[in-house]
């Protein structure tokens, strides 16, 4: 029997590049659908009983991890930027 | 207390733990909670030999000294980009495509021993010794790669020879890659005496290693061992050194496949998984595995390696490439190691800036992935279009997939292989076996490095041989 579950996650928390990067990790076997209102991502895994919670823990902690990279992302990004763009430039002008 | 900042990271999950790492190739393994400290800027509730070992690596730094450490970390960046584009030390030359051995996952590196068309011609020396000197620093390392490249001595001992006068002023390494089926008393002596390093294989006991690697003309573990032991009794000089490449018959016996590499006397070894070149799907079927099932046989053979004081050499590349920075490993590098890792001349003539760029064009004859002709000028190599094509995309830190992952500043891109296993020269990382493999072996590195203390102890005493 295929079961339904849903996790869903604030747009505040979780921006739709990470969504997609969530995505480009599920394995191929995992059927999933989105959905999104106004406030929330939702994804929708679709699986037999005995894979749905194997599956769902899977997706939680792409969705957790990516959480956690946008929170350091909010705090650092800008940096990340500056030192490859000045690491570059530093090899450019080595060269 | 200065105010802290957060500066960036990646941070990757190992079990209960964390390891995060940075620009600046530093890494730190924490506890779960002391991550979450980090990331929700509870910093006095750290303890304070961790606050200062994230600060001494760059993870955190006090606001008033942010310029400094972004300029410290950019310096980091900028050197690990540049060692990976200096000059190659590694030449292979491939004498002939001829071969003694049918070995089931080489299926596009060899041809008959009767075939024609397929040796070096020795006319090429010359031009192959100047790409060389003009491609090379200081150190050169010369593999002679096959086929069974002793099959075409002659060219060898005559390329040794001009090589050791064209190239005088290098520093020069020689090995020979064999199966040692062609290998005479008389080829002995002169490796010996020209002080040439041999790279052989062994895959396991007698019946995983005839299994691997067949021969219609001999016996080959019999064979492998029986010269082994004569070298290692006559000629205790010469370098001998081992790998063994994993097929599903390998992975029901851990225990066997290291066996022969205790009872030789050797002291270190070299696991590799199968490459998916020229691989038919049904072949794949029969030889190939997960990453998981990998892993699971590897684990047993570290531990066995690590028993019998063994060094296991393909750990000890990623522990080099992390502790040490080194750039020498051509698949752990960003931007990728084609050309700037190593240079393969092809029997044919053509120049290729990888092994696996020559067996991937035997298969799918791509021009593209041909850098020039032995017959070329040499800088016209550093040139071509084609390298700069195949190079554009190897930036880890800028791809798809590898952007956020914490082995980034350890890992590399290795387009070529995926353009033979996904016809792309960036992959999608989520399907990829290299991604995989990699990310599973950085997971075993750190997790027995940081947790286990009898790994802690060996890994330490490999990194300073």
């Amino acid at each position: 029997m295929l079961l339904k579950k849903v996790i869903t996650a604030s747009k505040k928390d979780l921006s739709e590049i990470s969504l997609r990067k969530i995505l480009y990790w599920v394995e191929e076997n995992i059927n999933i659908a989105t959905n999104e209102d106004e406030s929330h991502w939702m994804i929708i895994i679709e699986s037999p009983e005995s894979e749905i919670d194997s599956h769902f823990n899977k997706i939680n902690k792409l969705v957790n991890d990516f959480i956690l990279r946008e929170k350091i992302a909010s705090e650092t990004e800008h940096l990340r930027k500056k030192i490859i763009n000045n690491a570059l430039n530093r090899l450019a002008v080595d060269d | 207390m200065t105010n802290l900042a957060k500066l960036p990271f990646n941070f990757k999950r190992i079990n209960k733990d964390y390891l995060i790492s940075n620009l600046a190739g530093q890494h730190q393994f924490m506890k779960e909670e002391d991550f979450i400290k980090v990331i929700d800027s509870d910093f006095c509730e750290l303890d304070p030999k961790i606050l200062a070992s994230l600060e001494s690596k760059s993870f955190l730094t006090p606001e008033n000294q942010l310029g400094l450490r972004e300029k410290i970390i950019s310096s980091r960046l900028a050197t690990r980009i540049y060692d990976s584009l200096s000059p190659p030390s590694l030449f292979m030359v491939v004498p002939t495509l001829r071969c003694d051995h049918d070995c089931n996952y080489c299926q596009v590196s060899r041809v008959d021993m009767d075939a024609q068309g397929y040796d070096l011609d020795e006319e090429h020396i010359d031009n192959i010794i100047k790409h060389i000197r003009f491609l090379s620093r200081e150190f050169v390392k010369i593999e002679f790669q096959g086929g069974e490249p002793l099959v075409n001595f002659l060219f060898i001992k005559k390329f040794v020879s001009k090589a050791k006068t064209a190239l005088k002023d290098k520093k020069l390494n020689f090995v020979i890659a064999t199966a040692l089926g062609p290998i005479t008393d008389e080829i002995i002596k002169w490796i010996s005496s020209e002080k040439i390093h041999l790279s052989i294989s062994i895959d396991g006991i007698e019946s995983i290693h005839n299994s691997n690697r067949p021969s219609k003309l001999f016996n080959s573990f019999k064979n492998t061992t029986q010269i082994i032991r004569k070298i290692r009794d006559s000629y205790p000089d010469i370098q001998l050194s081992a790998l063994t490449t994993v097929t599903k018959l390998s992975l029901t016996s851990p225990e066997n496949v290291i066996k022969p590499y205790i009872d030789l006397g050797f002291k270190e070894l070299f696991i590799r998984p199968l490459s998916p070149y020229g691989f038919a799907v049904d072949t794949w079927k029969k030889l190939g595995y997960t990453a998981e099932e990998f892993f699971i046989f590897y684990e047993k053979v570290l531990d066995i390696a690590i028993d019998n004081d063994l060094i296991e050499y393909s750990a000890l590349l990623h522990l080099n490439r992390i502790f040490k920075r080194s750039a020498s490993h051509v698949d752990l590098k960003s931007p990728a190691g084609v050309l700037f890792g190593a240079v393969c001349f092809d029997y044919s003539g053509n120049i290729f800036g990888s092994d696996e760029s020559r067996m991937l064009y035997k298969t799918t004859e791509s021009k593209e992935l041909i850098l020039g002709h032995i017959s070329d000028s040499p800088k016209d190599i550093c040139t071509n279009e084609n390298l700069t094509t195949i190079l554009k995309d190897t930036f880890i830190e800028l791809n798809p997939g590898c952007c956020d992952c914490a082995y980034n500043q350890f890992c590399g891109a290795d387009p070529i292989y995926h353009l033979s296993s996904q016809g792309d020269l960036i992959g999608d990382k989520s399907k990829s076996f290299f991604c995989q493999i990699e990310m599973k072996m950085f997971d075993l590195i750190f997790e027995k490095y940081y947790t286990n203390s009898n790994y802690f102890k060996k890994f330490n005493e490999w990194l300073v041989i």
